[in-house]
C-alpha cells in the first residue's frame, strides 16, 4: 500500500477544500492559512506532479473567472481515486489515533 | 480594477525556463507571478525581489526531483522499447553483440596488462619514497647490455650512509643465498633473500604471522611466504618451528603473503641479513667497498632534493679498474622496472605503446561495425520514430532515446565481456608471459574506469546513428518513402568499411613478418654448433673426474670447462694489442675456455691454429680473437701480435675464430678474445651428445653429477632451449598479433557481413525483379558483393604503406633482420580479400536463390 506523505495528504485536502478552484497559487495560500507555515511552489510542484502520476488528481485548463487578466490557469480536480485513498488515510488515522486521550491521562497534568 | 501586469525578475525566468519542462512553465510562472505581485504590492520591490529568489532557491531541488520522477518513467518506456528491438531484429542485436562484446573483451585484457605493467612495484606504501642504490662503473660492461650501471652494495654502506646521510629514513640490505634444505630426508634447492630488519619497514609485505619487529633481528631468523609455509609445514602455523639446513638450524619468526607478480623482488624466503656475520663474515665485516655482492634500498624523506642529495654522494666515490671513477646513486623505485640500462628492467614500454595501440584499433574496429549496423537499419526503426515525432517527441527526446539505447547495448555487451575475460584470462596471460590476476578486475577503481569506457563507447559510436535517425521527416516516413538519405551517408559508411580493412590488413602484415623474423632468428646458422648440447653451472664440482666419467659414456662425445657458453658470456674488459693508440680503450667480451671448446662448439679457425695441448705455452699465454676484434684492432697480420686484457703481458694472437653470434641477433656481432687457462676460472660445463637415445644420456649425466656433487643438484640446460629462451618476447609479441589479427577481421567481416544482410533487404523487390528478367545467380551475387570488393581492395591501397613503415620501424632494432618482402603484403591482401568474399558470398547466395514471387508479393 503506497503511503502517502502529509504534504500530499493535506494538498488533497485543500483541494477539496476549494472545490474547483484549486490551482497552485490558491493551493499554497491556503495551506499555509491552514498549517500556519509556509511552502515553496517547488515543493507543491513536486506533491502535485506526483499525485497525478499516481492517479489521485486529475487536471484540466480553465477558462478563468477570476480577477487574473483572462489567461488559462491549470486547475486540479480529485479523482475517485483520490477519494477514495483519502478514505483510506483516514481510517488508517482513525486507528493509529485510537485511544489517544486514555493513553496521554499521565501527561494531562504536566502543563 | 485589474492589476498592472507584473513580471518576475528576468533572471528568475530564465532559471525556470531552463529546468522546467515547456508544458509546466507557464502555470508555474503565472503562479509566481501571482503571488510576487501580492508581496511587491504589499512590502515592496526588495523584498519582492528577495522572496523571488529565495523561492527559486527552495524550490529548484523539488523541481529536478521531479524531473527526476519523469525521467525515471520515460526510461522505463524506453527499455521496453529497447528490448523489444533487440528481440525483433535478433540477427542484427546478435552480430552487433559478437562485434562489440569482443572488441570490449581484448580492450580490457589489454587494460589489465598495461595496468600490470605501470603499477609495477607500486603496491608498497612507501612506493615515491624508496630508492634502490646503483653503482656508475664506467667500461665495466655485462653481457647484453653497453651500460656500465650495476646494482651492488658493499655491506659497510648501510652503517656508514645512515650515520652519515640524514636524509635516509630507513635503510636495508639485501643478498640472495642458495641454501639446500633438508626435511623429511628429501632434498630441496631453496634460495633466501637475506634482509636487513628495516626491509618490512621500507617495503609493504604484510605479515600473516609473527611479528615485524622482531621477525629479523637475530641471526638465522626466517620468514616464509604463505606458498612456503604450505610447502613445509601443510597447514600448521610455523612460526616457532625450525627449518634445517645441510648445515645450519633457522627459526622461522613469520610468514608473509606471496609477493605479487608485479614486483621486481620476488622471494620465497626472508632470511635475517645478521645470519651472513656467521656464514660470510668475511664479506659482512669487510670495509672493502669493492666486496659489493649486496643490494640496498633505502627510503629518503619526502621533497629531497635528488640532486643535491647525489652531490652529497660523491664523498664515496672511488677509484675502480682501469683508473674510472666509480660512483654510488639512486634510483627510485618506479624507474627499476622500466629503464633497460639497469638490471631489473624488463619492462619495455614500447610494447605497452603497441599493445595499448592494438587494444585501441580493435575498439574502434567494433565501433566502426555498431555505427555501420546502426545506420542501415534505420529503415525499420524509421517508422517508430516518425510516430514519436507525430505524437510531440521532440528532437532531443529521440536523440536520448537512442543514445540510451545504445548505451544499454553496450552495457550488456560489458556484462558478455567481463565473463569472457574471466575465463579467457589464464591463456591471455600464458600468451604474454606475464601472471595477470583477476583480482584486479574487480578493483573498484578499475571496475569504475571500464563502466565509464563502455558508457563512452556507447554514446560515441551512437552518436552519428542518433542523429540520423532523429532527422527523419515523419511526413516521408509515413508515407512509405524509406531511403537512406545523401549520398554522404553511403560514402560516410564506406569509408568505415576500408578504415576497419586497413586495420586488419596491416595487423595481418604484422603478424606474417613477424613469423618471419622469429623463424629467421631461430633457423639462421650461429657459427657453432647448438644441437644435443647441455650446459650446467660448475658449481664446486671436481672438473676432472666428472669429465672422465662422462667421456666413457658412449652417448657423450666431448666435455669441455670455459667461463662462459656462447649463449652467456658475460665477461669484457679493455683489449689492448701491440701498436694500438694508448688512447684507444674498446671493450672486448672474454672468454676462458679449455682445449675441448673450439671442437665440442665446431667454431672454425679461419687464420692461425686452435689452442692444443702439444704447444706447452698456451696455457696463459695465447689468445684467439674473433673477426669482429681483428677488424676493431686494425692489425693487417694478427698472428703472432701480442695482445692482453688490460696491459700486455706475455700473451699473443695464435689464431683467429670466424665470428659467431653470442648474442641476440638483435646486435652486431662484437669483438671477442678467447684465453686458455686452469679449471679454476671455469663457469660452466658444456657437454655434447649423440642425438640417439638423448633422454638415457641425460639421466646418466644427472646421475654422475649426484654421485660426484650430492649437496648441489644438476641445473641444466638445452643449448637450443636457450636460444628460443633468448627471443621470449618477440615470439609472444607475434603470438599475440597473430590472434588480435584474427580478431581484429574477425570483426571487420561481422559487420561486413551484416551489411551485405542489409542491403540484400533493402534491394528484395530489386533482385525479385531482376530474376524474373532473366539474370541468373552469379549476376545477382556480383550485383551485391561488387561494392564491397573494391572496399576491399581499396583498404590494401591504404594498408600497404602503412604496414610497410611499421614494419620497417620495428625490423630496425636487430642487427640481423630479414628484408621486407612483397609477397608479405600480397599474402595479407588476398587472406583479407578472401574472408571477405566469403562472408559476402553466403548472405549474397541465399539472396540470390531465392523465390522471386516471395519478394515480390508485398506491394
Amino acid at each position: 500500500m503506497k503511503i502517502l506523505t502529509k504534504l500530499e495528504e493535506n494538498v488533497l485536502l485543500m483541494i477539496l477544500k476549494l472545490d474547483g478552484e484549486a490551482y497552485i497559487v490558491s493551493i499554497k495560500r491556503g495551506l499555509e492559512d491552514y498549517l500556519r507555515s509556509s511552502f515553496s511552489f517547488g515543493a507543491l510542484y513536486l506533491s502535485l506532479n506526483r499525485l497525478i502520476r499516481d492517479g489521485y488528481l486529475k487536471t484540466s485548463i480553465g477558462e478563468s473567472t477570476s480577477t487574473k487578466g483572462g489567461r488559462a490557469k491549470k486547475y486540479y480536480h480529485l479523482t475517485l481515486k483520490g477519494v477514495e485513498k483519502l478514505r483510506e488515510v483516514q481510517s488508517i488515522q482513525n486507528i493509529m489515533w485510537e485511544n489517544f486521550e486514555n493513553l496521554t491521562e499521565d501527561f494531562k497534568d504536566a502543563k | 480594477m485589474r492589476d498592472r501586469k507584473v513580471k518576475l525578475p528576468d533572471i528568475g525566468r530564465m532559471i525556470i525556463h531552463r529546468t522546467l519542462p515547456f508544458a509546466e512553465r507557464e502555470y508555474f510562472i503565472r503562479g509566481m507571478e501571482e503571488e510576487y505581485s501580492e508581496i511587491l504590492r504589499k512590502r515592496g520591490s526588495l523584498i519582492a525581489r528577495f522572496w523571488c529568489w529565495m523561492e527559486i532557491i527552495k524550490s529548484l531541488p523539488f523541481i529536478f526531483c521531479d524531473n527526476f520522477s519523469r525521467s525515471k518513467i520515460m526510461l522505463k518506456n524506453y527499455l521496453k522499447i529497447a528490448f523489444r528491438i533487440l528481440k525483433r531484429q535478433k540477427a542484427f542485436s546478435l552480430i552487433n553483440l559478437v562485434g562489440l562484446t569482443i572488441g570490449l573483451s581484448s580492450c580490457i585484457l589489454i587494460m589489465l596488462y598495461v595496468d600490470f605493467e605501470l603499477e609495477f612495484d607500486m603496491f608498497h606504501e612507501n612506493a615515491d619514497d624508496i630508492y634502490r642504490v646503483v653503482m656508475k662503473q664506467p667500461g665495466n660492461y655485462v653481457s647484453g647490455s653497453t651500460s656500465d650501471w650495476w646494482v651492488v652494495s658493499p655491506a659497510i654502506l648501510k652503517p656508514t650512509w645512515e650515520s652519515e646521510l640524514p636524509d635516509i629514513i630507513k635503510i636495508a640490505r639485501t643478498g640472495r643465498s642458495r641454501v639446500v634444505i633438508e626435511k623429511d630426508g628429501e632434498l630441496f634447492d631453496e634460495m633466501f633473500f637475506m634482509v636487513d630488519p628495516e626491509f618490512l619497514e621500507i617495503f609493504t609485505y604484510p605479515l600473516i604471522s609473527g611479528s615485524r619487529e622482531t621477525a629479523l633481528n637475530e641471526p638465522f631468523d626466517l620468514v616464509l611466504t604463505k606458498s612456503m609455509a604450505v610447502k613445509y609445514f601443510g597447514d600448521e602455523d610455523p612460526v616457532g618451528k625450525t627449518l634445517n639446513s645441510t648445515n645450519r638450524q633457522y627459526k622461522i619468526t613469520g610468514v608473509v603473503e606471496d609477493v605479487p607478480e608485479n614486483s621486481h623482488i620476488k622471494f620465497d624466503f626472508l632470511a635475517s641479513f645478521e645470519t651472513y656475520r656467521i656464514t660470510s663474515s668475511r664479506t659482512f665485516n669487510s670495509d672493502n667497498w669493492f666486496n659489493n655482492p649486496y643490494d640496498t634500498y633505502l627510503t629518503l624523506e619526502p621533497d629531497t632534493d635528488l640532486e643535491a642529495f647525489d652531490k652529497k654522494l660523491r664523498k664515496y666515490d672511488f677509484e675502480g679498474f682501469g683508473e674510472s671513477i666509480y660512483s654510488f646513486h639512486v634510483q627510485p623505485l618506479k624507474d627499476i622496472h622500466f629503464n633497460k640500462d639497469i638490471q631489473g628492467g624488463e619492462g619495455d614500454t614500447r610494447y605497452l605503446y603497441i599493445f595499448s595501440g592494438v587494444g585501441l584499433l580493435i575498439l574502434f574496429i567494433a565501433c566502426f561495425n555498431f555505427i555501420n549496423l546502426s545506420t542501415a537499419r534505420s529503415n525499420s526503426r524509421a517508422r517508430e520514430l516518425g510516430i514519436r515525432k507525430v505524437i510531440g517527441a521532440y528532437k532531443k527526446q529521440l536523440i536520448k532515446q537512442l543514445l540510451g539505447e545504445s548505451v544499454i547495448f553496450t552495457l550488456i555487451s560489458l556484462v558478455l565481456s567481463l565473463i569472457i575475460v574471466w575465463l579467457v584470462l589464464p591463456v591471455f596471460s600464458y600468451l604474454i608471459g606475464k601472471e595477470l590476476s583477476v583480482e584486479r578486475l574487480l578493483d573498484v577503481k578499475f571496475i569504475f574506469g571500464i563502466v565509464f569506457l563502455s558508457i563512452a563507447v556507447g554514446l560515441i559510436s551512437g552518436s552519428y546513428p542518433a542523429v540520423i535517425l532523429s532527422s527523419f521527416r515523419p511526413v516521408n516516413i509515413l508515407k512509405g518513402d524509406l531511403n537512406s538519405g545523401k549520398k554522404g551517408s553511403s560514402i560516410f559508411r564506406n569509408s568505415l568499411v576500408v578504415l576497419q580493412f586497413v586495420i586488419s590488413i596491416v595487423m595481418i602484415v604484422s603478424t606474417i613478418t613477424l613469423y618471419n623474423q622469429l623463424d629467421f632468428m631461430r633457423n639462421k646458422k650461429l657459427g657453432y654448433q647448438k644441437e644435443h648440447i647441455v650446459t650446467m653451472p660448475a658449481r664446486g664440482i671436481d672438473f676432472d673426474t666428472f669429465k672422465n666419467e662422462l667421456l666413457n659414456y658412449s652417448g657423450i662425445t666431448a666435455v669441455s670447462g670455459s667461463s662462459g657458453i656462447p649463449t652467456r658470456v658475460g665477461w669484457s674488459n679493455i683489449g689492448v694489442w701491440e701498436g694500438r693508440d694508448e688512447t684507444d680503450k674498446p671493450f672486448f667480451y672474454r672468454l676462458n675456455v679449455d682445449f675441448d671448446f673450439f671442437d665440442l662448439y665446431d667454431l672454425e679457425i679461419v687464420q692461425g691454429r686452435k689452442f692444443s695441448k702439444e704447444h706447452g705455452s698456451d696455457r696463459g699465454k695465447t689468445y684467439i680473437l674473433n673477426e669482429s676484434a681483428i677488424k676493431r684492432t686494425g692489425l693487417d697480420e694478427p698472428i703472432g701480435k701480442k695482445f692482453g686484457f688490460w696491459e700486455i703481458k706475455e700473451g699473443s694472437i695464435i689464431g683467429v675464430v670466424k665470428d659467431f653470434h653470442f648474442e641476440s641477433l638483435h646486435k652486431i656481432i662484437a669483438p671477442l678474445g678467447i684465453g686458455v687457462y686452469d679449471r679454476e676460472s671455469f663457469n660452466y660445463i658444456s657437454v655434447k651428445m649423440n642425438s640417439e637415445n638423448l633422454d638415457d644420456t641425460i639421466n646418466f649425466i644427472e646421475n654422475k653429477w649426484n654421485e660426484l656433487n650430492p649437496k648441489r643438484p644438476c641445473d641444466f640446460t638445452f643449448i637450443d632451449d636457450q636460444l628460443d629462451g633468448m627471443y621470449k618476447s618477440e615470439k609472444r609479441i607475434a603470438e599475440s598479433f597473430g590472434y588480435f589479427s584474427l580478431i581484429a577481421i574477425f570483426i571487420a567481416c561481422l559487420g561486413l557481413f551484416g551489411l551485405v544482410s542489409f542491403i540484400t533487404i533493402r534491394k528484395t523487390k530489386e533482385i525479385g525483379i531482376r530474376k524474373v528478367l532473366g539474370a541468373n545467380i552469379p549476376v545477382i551475387i556480383s550485383l551485391l558483393s561488387k561494392e564491397f570488393i573494391l572496399l576491399v581492395v581499396i583498404s590494401n591501397i591504404f594498408a600497404w604503406p602503412l604496414g610497410w613503415y611499421a614494419m620497417n620501424k620495428w625490423l630496425e632494432s636487430f642487427a640481423f633482420r630479414i628484408d621486407l618482402n612483397i609477397v608479405f603484403f600480397i599474402l595479407a591482401g588476398i587472406s583479407a580479400l578472401l574472408i571477405a568474399m566469403v562472408t559476402i558470398s553466403y548472405q549474397a547466395f541465399r539472396a540470390a536463390s531465392a523465390n522471386p514471387v516471395n519478394s515480390l508479393r508485398y506491394e
